[in-house]
């Protein structure tokens, strides 16, 4: 008896760890995808404007570093990379081709370093709506990006 | 040594000044007066504002971050300034006046709660403001980009008492309270 008692509950654990095996896994693959993109928002553009920047954090939950080859939205005519930085007081624009995201890591595209330009807006965005913007990674992965419009 | 390094210096001396009571604030060598076109068309002289402070910062309006940054943090600092805010104007120099017509200066600056002025000019007359605050700027061009070109520029906000001295230069870093602290300290100076 004791012995068929002791199976019967190692047996029960086993299922109740492979339960929470396959809940944890499965709550992974929803929210941790290998490159996840997250709190994206977009400028509302200035009133003599068609043209926007989109700025978001890009987190690579993998061991491998990636690097984001191309943007692309079709809710403008064209996307781009640009970087801004600070040289001896002076502010510098410059498109960029590409943007690594360290393995384990992330890269946040903010107002103070890189940022996505979408040119030639289809439509006038209003605060509150939503752009979409994917990024094409080396490995060809497109990570989809949702970018609230703010002012 | 550049003059703008030297008018930094000045400049953050002048910043750490203004916590000190009764300091009296330098003036410094940038700046001086000067006459652009406004947003509406207008020929416009700074000695226009005389009996106000003025803060200047040299732009354009297809920058996307440290210009709709800068003009949102000086929005802040005229609602911080409550009824002071009267006494403070602000100036918007484009340095892409290929692009910023008087007419998209106008409508550009419209989207920010801001009394602020747009001014533009013919490329020597702009040079001629750049060259005398001592700011800097280059047209950069990015044939592979929609934006054919961007403009680097520096970002130093010029603060002028209303006799139209340059008092404080504030880097791009400075705070909302750090200018707003700079423009009380400058018409306290000067009532």
């Amino acid at each position: 008896m004791r012995t068929r008692d002791s199976s019967m509950s190692a047996r029960r654990m086993l299922l109740a760890i492979s339960f929470a095996v396959f809940l944890f896994s499965s709550a992974l693959s929803a929210q941790n995808a290998d490159v996840v993109a997250h709190d994206a928002w977009a400028r509302v553009p200035l009133p003599s404007k068609m043209d926007t920047a989109v700025y978001v954090v890009v987190e690579n939950h993998t061991p491998q570093a990636r690097t984001i080859v191309s943007v692309s939205s079709d809710a403008a005519a064209s996307a781009e990379m640009h970087q801004m930085t600070m040289t001896k007081m002076m502010m510098v624009m410059t498109p960029v081709s590409q943007v690594s995201i360290p393995a384990k890591g992330k890269t946040s595209f903010d107002p103070n370093n890189f940022h996505i330009m979408l040119f030639g807006l289809k439509t006038r965005p209003a605060v509150g709506d939503k752009i979409h913007v994917t990024l094409k990674l080396d490995d060809g992965t497109m990570v989809p990006v949702e970018a609230t419009v703010r002012k | 040594m550049r003059a703008w390094t030297l008018g930094f210096m000045a400049g953050f001396i002048a910043l750490a000044s203004v916590g000190c009571h009764r300091a009296q604030l330098p003036v410094l060598q940038v700046g001086g007066d000067f006459a652009l076109t406004d947003d509406n068309s207008q020929p416009f002289e700074l000695s226009s504002l005389r009996g106000k402070a003025v803060l200047i910062f040299f732009g354009y309006t297809s920058c996307p971050d440290v210009c709709p940054t800068t003009l949102s943090k000086l929005s802040s600092v005229q609602k911080q300034l409550g009824t002071d805010a009267a006494r403070l104007k602000t100036l918007y120099i484009t340095v892409d006046p290929d692009r910023d017509t008087p007419a998209v200066l106008k409508a550009d600056l419209g989207a920010f709660d801001l009394d602020a002025l747009g001014l533009t000019g013919t490329k020597p007359e702009i040079d001629k403001v750049v060259a005398l605050y001592g700011a800097s700027y280059e047209i950069i061009p990015t044939p592979t980009s929609a934006a054919k070109y961007t403009v680097a520029h520096s970002t130093t906000l010029y603060a002028l008492d209303p006799a139209g001295r340059t008092r404080i230069l504030f880097p791009y870093e400075a705070t909302v309270s750090d200018i707003v602290k700079g423009v009380k300290s400058i018409l306290a100076s000067s009532t």
